[in-house]
């Protein structure tokens, strides 16, 4: 990675881009979407189950960050601040899903996964079966978990997003892994 | 492989994106180009200025008519409604409501776990909540104890009705939860 963006240090630190993006900075706001793309389209596509919706939902959360980053707290941290915005956007973009306004193309069997040759099959078949379990948590249980695997919040900002009681969050991650295991179990018991 | 190992695996392998970064933040730099000011826009705020008067002509109209029905117009907007996302249920003012409610069992650590409440947070924009209640519950409020009965607010406005807590059960304790978004309206 180069060293600068369109005249912008890739080095400075969050705070500093957020600065410079404030001030309408679009070169600022390039690397900070960089930063943030990847953890914001893997997320929304988790809540959406639907690449093309999940992409729609990211691309109008960067919009309104960056449009209402006067709102923001400088000294904050901006990952979860964002990732509200993306699990906002993505569950609207759900709703219209359940509505039927869309196509719901969740499939197990993520196309645009591929396996290093020396994985070994039976640990993709445990992935397979764990990540079926987590798709069947109800949804109480399964935002928090990709918020902390997929977005790396801690429990406390997982509840700053959801606008929940950091207790509540830890009985559900609890409640979540609790199942997961059993599921696990019951899975490496029947082999 | 360690459990959190594992669910991290899970879901990144399960969620590779394979899109293009460069063409979403093309999207994105579209949308946030600065607009000209209005004085650069021509007669743009002509057009303002007249609609704005049309506007009040209109309002005025409606005010001091006799209300008419439009039977083509309502339909429409029920429809446009009924399209959004995440939409509030839409309730009268004090309406009796009803919050289906989840039950899951935790271990005993979590005995002594904040007693179940209901948590009324006003909805004033898309990332503004504004906390307006916390009731605790009494363990008989919690009907069956699948549903939770609740009174609508009396003011106007969208409100998402959350209950959480710790249920304490003979066989232990259990997580409580429910959620209802509604819309009262006037």
């Amino acid at each position: 990675m180069k060293g600068l963006r369109g005249g912008i240090n890739l080095n400075l630190t969050e705070q500093q881009l957020i600065k410079l993006a404030k001030r309408g900075a679009q070169d600022a706001m390039e690397v900070i979407f960089r930063r943030h793309v990847d953890s914001a389209v893997r997320l929304a596509y988790l809540v959406t189950r639907n690449w093309a919706t999940a992409e729609d939902a990211v691309q109008e959360a960067f919009v309104q960050a960056f449009r209402s980053l006067d709102t923001f707290q400088e000294g904050r941290p901006f990952q979860p601040w964002f990732t509200r915005i993306v699990v906002n956007k993505a569950k609207r973009t759900k709703g219209r899903i359940h509505r039927g306004e869309l196509l719901f193309d969740l499939k197990l069997e993520n196309p645009h996964r591929t396996y290093a040759p020396e994985e070994h099959l039976l640990e993709k078949e445990n992935l397979d079966a764990l990540f079926s379990a987590i798709n069947k948590l109800d949804d109480n249980h399964r935002l928090p978990l990709l918020l902390k695997y997929i977005s790396g919040l801690t429990e406390a900002e997982t509840a700053e997003v959801l606008g929940l009681p950091i207790s509540t969050i830890k009985s559900r991650l609890y409640t979540a892994r609790q199942r997961l295991k059993r599921q696990i179990t019951e899975l490496k018991g029947g082999d | 492989m360690a459990l959190d190992e594992e669910i991290k695996r899970a879901l990144e392998q399960n969620s590779t994106w394979d899109g293009s970064a460069d063409q979403l933040w093309e999207n994105i730099a579209a949308k946030l180009q600065p607009g000209k000011s209005w004085w650069q826009r021509g007669p743009f705020w002509l057009g303002t200025a007249a609609a704005t008067l049309l506007l009040t002509f209109v309002l005025r109209t409606s005010l001091l008519a006799p209300a008419v029905p439009e039977p083509e117009f309502a339909p429409r907007m029920q429809t446009f409604t009924a399209l959004m996302a995440d939409e509030p249920r839409r309730v009268r003012s004090e309406e009796r409501l009803e919050i289906p409610l989840e039950l899951h069992p935790l271990p005993l650590e979590f005995s002594k776990g904040q007693q179940p409440r209901l948590l009324i947070w006003q909805v004033n924009g898309e990332e503004m909540e504004e906390l307006r209640g916390e009731l605790p519950l009494a363990t008989e409020e919690l009907v069956g104890p699948t549903l939770l009965m609740v009174d609508a607010p009396a003011d106007p406005g969208t409100y998402r009705l959350v209950v959480q807590g710790v249920l304490q059960k003979e066989d232990g304790p259990y997580e409580v939860s429910g959620e209802l978004k509604i819309t009262v309206e006037k």
